[in-house]
């Protein structure tokens, strides 16, 4: 008996051991990690496709490019204008059809080779010409932009002369725009199709590292024409997953969090460490109208729409502050072009009926056509709800159509076809005249292969962005534009919504970091000073924090649930009633944030490791080891039925 | 027992040619563009073209198809546009990280699963046995992906203790330990959900077993309890088993999607949920085909060790 008792203590305390030691791992596990301190780490929803600018589309890619080749020319710091790049001056004449750029001297690409004019040529070749030897490294969907250029010359080594077919005022916004970047001839040659995998430019960073599905790793170069980089890497990170970019962020794993979703913003912006920053950028969140059919080929009706959406509300409380009141066609970001006067369509659902009974429109069916999510465009189910319930306030009645993006764009961009139908859709631009010529002139129309998708046709807005378009004097295409913005807002062809503001979460200590109306950023000048000291977080009081964010992805899901897809709204006397519900309005939603951003408060933000953390370890795992690992002795198996039998 | 094996191997192929067609017509009746995935919102109806004939897509469907699996058979998967490489190095890559979440996750199902089961038994109406029901039933009942989160929150932005996700930690050196520890969180996760159904079988076969008569023979020969329940019963108790472990081999693979989704993992599953946005018809078409092969593989292996196990099969 005293053996049997001997050998359950031996197991028992074997048992502790075990348990002990499996702490112990994960102690050793634990400790500190956080990124080096001379490298910035910036979490983005998607690895880049390519390094290759000219093969690349997504903003995502571009911002990655912009730190690592330059163009011609470039947008100045805070605008869209542009300035010396390469180029470090140019001349155009023949009215516009000649440019002609002098090349800045001694500038190198980052595998050593010479920037000249004939590695200028090379690129805009490879782009344009199907039988360019390089051309197999394609396809490249942006060569649109260079299309008008007819021959290109280098009379000498600094000299560029492009000549184009027609004169074309936007040519230098599609020069400063990463797809006009400059890319390393002698690198293209060498690595053929993998170019993008081994790209050479002439920015202030290099590729280092990639790391597939991990991160991209640029270094500094040393041989940069300008003031060398402030930080020696930057590190950019592909978390696809909202919630993994939004974890990675809080746990300390990133430095600047790129795009944060207008619901999660507020967390942040009150989050101590933690800084916002923001730049509205070039971008335009429309709704397409059908105007060849009726009702909406009757202005007044296309007018009642813009006159019955509360834009105001959408970008406040839905949106959450992280877009604003679009006034028509052109993005504010392009002040220089943009009529400063025009004022957005006021919220006016007396003035839309009124002009509704006026067109005899009153209870007209419509179908809103909206994405289930895609670039740029925001919150579109939450954003589709919303826009219902407010045309049905005014007596439209809506029926919402979701597609998945990519069925989404080929059923738009096929053109509008049932009367009364309408498309939610968002672009970002280089240059003001880019969206109208692509969307609304005559000669765009998707028959033709462009994307005026609600056959919208103005002889005069026609003659004005080619104008335009032909003038490569900033005033004179401003003077235009100005025309061609108030055109379009009488006329009304979509319903004006929001424009995007970019948001970038950073921690206090990066500094410089700053977002330009382009949508990109130039790191070269962002510093990273040191981190305060983080450390294992109590806890206590914090576990109601984590329990919030774990609620945080649903909260979309409620907004779209309470908007309710038709039938779910209640109008209230107030227009916006409906979207200052507790749960998610501004103040319903501040409220909870604030309880646990006090919560945290109190507590010091980062505490070092208890020093009563072993020894509460060591009890914990005592105490655990003692329950859960009796020995396997007399109580091990239970007895069969008969055996109590047996034992008698 | 060879019988069964050859068996099993010929009827492989015709199942995976049965996947290969459905995938195939799939993705063929999925609406969407290929070609206007890669190129976007700004594409140009003559660079569509353009690329459509640089993918064949403007060929009839039958001969894709059969261009396609005649290069499968021949070891060319094609090239995948979506991310810029060929399929074979991509779904190699992918494979590999699946791989090992996939056996590192089954390892802790088997483990966590079987032995809280036994142990379960074991101990049938104690309060260790009741408590095992409930947190098997909670397991059963709670989604991989939410736990993953629940486990972040917990040990990567409260505790510090392991990384939020990935494969790697950027400026760490590549260490057997440092893969651990990132592989820590989806494995527990993904071996939680899995064990919690597999607890709750095993037990129910345990307690019939453990009244059989071999094993009150066993006893009254003097063999000690532990003998007694890991040398004989569990032998016998686990054959039953043996099906349900390989279907949830097929879960840890399936389930493998949600894991890596919510810890970045860079496997497989995440892979064909970005190549069917993205409209990458042969990445799809190559990784459904991987899992497909690897999900008849493991079912076949079950079987094989069901049959070896139970030498009643065996004939």
């Amino acid at each position: 008996m005293k053996g049997r008792e001997e050998q359950s203590l031996r197991r028992r305390l074997a048992g502790i051991f075990f348990v002990w030691l499996a702490g112990c791992c994960l102690c050793a596990c634990s400790g500190e990690r956080r990124p080096p301190e001379d490298a910035l780490l910036i979490g983005q929803a998607a690895e880049p496709r390519s390094l290759d600018p000219h093969v690349v589309t997504t903003t995502n890619d571009f911002r990655i490019l912009a730190q690592m080749y330059e163009g011609l020319v470039r947008f100045q710091p805070g605008t869209l204008e542009v300035g010396p790049g390469l180029a470090e001056r140019w001349t155009v004449d023949d009215g516009g059809r000649r440019f002609t750029f002098h090349l800045r001297e001694g500038v190198r690409f980052h595998d050593g080779s010479v920037l000249d004019a004939e590695a200028v040529r090379f690129n805009f070749e490879r782009l344009l010409d199907p039988d360019h030897p390089q051309a197999d490294t394609g396809p490249f969907p942006m060569s649109f932009l260079f299309d008008r250029i007819e021959t290109i010359t280098t009379p000498d080594e600094r000299t560029v002369v492009f000549t184009l077919s027609e004169p074309y005022g936007p040519f230098l916004s599609n020069l400063a725009y990463p797809s006009g970047f400059i890319v390393s001839p002698a690198a293209v040659r060498e690595h053929g199709r993998r170019f993008g995998r081994h790209p050479s430019g002439t920015g202030p960073y290099r590729l280092r590292n990639w790391e597939r599905r991990q991160w991209v790793e640029l270094e500094r170069f040393e041989g940069y024409r300008g003031a060398p980089a402030r930080t020696p890497r930057v590190v950019f990170r592909a978390l696809t997953d909202e919630n993994a970019r939004l974890t990675a962020m809080v746990a300390g794993e990133l430095d600047i969090l790129l795009e944060v979703p207008a619901d999660i913003i507020g967390y942040f912006r009150e989050r101590p460490g933690m800084a916002v920053a923001e730049a509205t950028g070039p971008h335009l969140w429309f709704l397409i109208l059908n105007t060849r059919e009726p009702p909406f080929n009757d202005r007044r009706v296309r007018q009642a729409v813009n006159y019955a959406i509360d834009k105001e509300s959408l970008v406040r409380d839905l949106l959450q502050d992280t877009a604003v009141v679009a006034r028509g066609a052109f993005a504010d970001a392009f002040a220089w072009a943009r009529d400063p006067d025009l004022e957005p369509y006021p919220h006016d659902p007396d003035r839309a009926r009124k002009l509704l009974e006026e067109a005899g429109a009153v209870g007209t069916r419509l179908h809103l056509l909206a994405p289930s999510s895609g670039s740029g465009m925001l919150e579109p189910l939450p954003m589709a709800s919303a826009i219902q319930a407010d045309l049905a306030r005014v007596g439209l009645d809506v029926r919402i159509e979701v597609f998945e993006w990519n069925t989404f764009l080929a059923r738009v961009n096929a053109g509008l076809t049932r009367p009364g139908e309408m498309a939610q859709m968002a672009w970002m631009t280089n240059d003001p005249d880019t969206l109208p010529s692509l969307t609304l002139s005559s000669t765009a129309l998707p028959e033709a292969g462009g994307f005026n998708s609600g056959f919208f046709e103005n002889v005069e807005l026609d003659a004005l962005l080619a104008a335009a378009r032909r003038t490569t004097d900033l005033d004179a295409r401003a003077r235009y534009y100005r025309q061609a913005d108030r055109l379009i807002h009488e006329e009304a062809p979509w319903a004006f919504v929001a424009s995007w503001r970019q948001n970038a979460v950073h921690r206090v200590e990066v500094r410089g970091l700053q977002l330009e109306p382009s949508f990109l950023f130039d790191l070269a000048g962002v510093e990273k000073g040191a981190r305060p000291r983080p450390g294992v977080s109590v806890w206590r009081g914090q576990l109601f924090e984590a329990v919030s964010l774990l609620a945080l992805p649903t909260s979309t899901d409620l907004k779209a649930s309470r908007r309710g897809g038709g039938g779910v709204h209640v109008p209230g006397a107030d227009g916006s009633a409906h979207l200052k519900a507790s749960n998610y309005g501004p103040k319903g939603a501040k409220g909870a944030w604030r309880v646990h951003g006090n919560n945290a408060g109190h507590l010091p933000p980062q505490q070092g490791l208890p020093i009563g953390w072993p020894f509460t370890q060591g009890v914990a795992s005592l105490a655990l080891g003692y329950r859960l690992l009796p020995p396997w002795g007399k109580r091990g198996v239970p007895p069969p039925e008969d055996h109590e039998e047996g034992r008698q | 027992m060879r019988g069964l094996v050859w068996e099993r191997l010929f009827w492989t192929g015709p199942v995976l040619l049965g996947v290969s067609v459905l995938v195939f017509l799939l993705m063929a009746l999925i609406p969407g563009d290929p070609a206007l995935a890669l190129l976007g919102p700004y594409a140009t109806e003559a660079n569509l073209d353009r690329l459509r004939a640089q993918m064949a897509l403007d060929a009839p469907l039958w001969t894709r198809y059969f261009t396609w699996i005649g290069q499968v058979l021949q070891g060319d998967f094609g090239y995948a546009y979506s991310v810029d490489r060929p399929v074979a190095e991509e779904l190699w890559e992918r494979g590999r990280a699946t791989l090992l979440l996939a056996s590192a996750g089954y390892l802790v199902c088997l483990l966590l699963g079987v032995g809280a089961g036994v142990f379960a038994a074991a101990r049938q109406y104690t309060w260790i046995d009741r408590s095992l029901s409930v947190v098997s039933m909670v397991g059963i009942s709670t989604p991989a992906f939410w736990l993953g989160l629940l486990f972040v929150m917990v040990f990567s932005i409260h505790l510090q203790w392991l990384p939020s996700g990935g494969i790697q930690t950027f400026g760490e050196d590549p260490s057997a330990g440092a893969l651990l520890r990132h592989l820590a969180l989806p494995a527990l996760t993904l071996g939680l959900v899995a064990a919690a159904l597999v607890a709750r079988f095993v037990r129910t076969q345990m307690l019939e077993v453990l009244r059989l008569d071999f094993v009150r023979t066993a006893r009254a020969k003097g063999a000690g309890e532990g003998r007694i329940l890991w040398c004989h019963a569990v032998r016998a108790g686990i054959v039953p088993v043996l099906p349900v472990l390989g279907l949830q081999a097929g879960y840890v693979l399936g389930g493998a999607v949600y894991v890596e989704t919510v810890f970045q993992w860079p496997g497989l599953g995440r892979m064909l949920v970005e190549a069917v946005t993205q409209r990458d018809l042969l990445l799809v078409q190559g990784g459904v085909l991987l899992v497909a092969t690897a999900y008849v593989l493991v079912n076949l292996a079950a079987d094989v060790l069901q049959a070896v196990l139970d030498p009643r099969l065996q004939k």
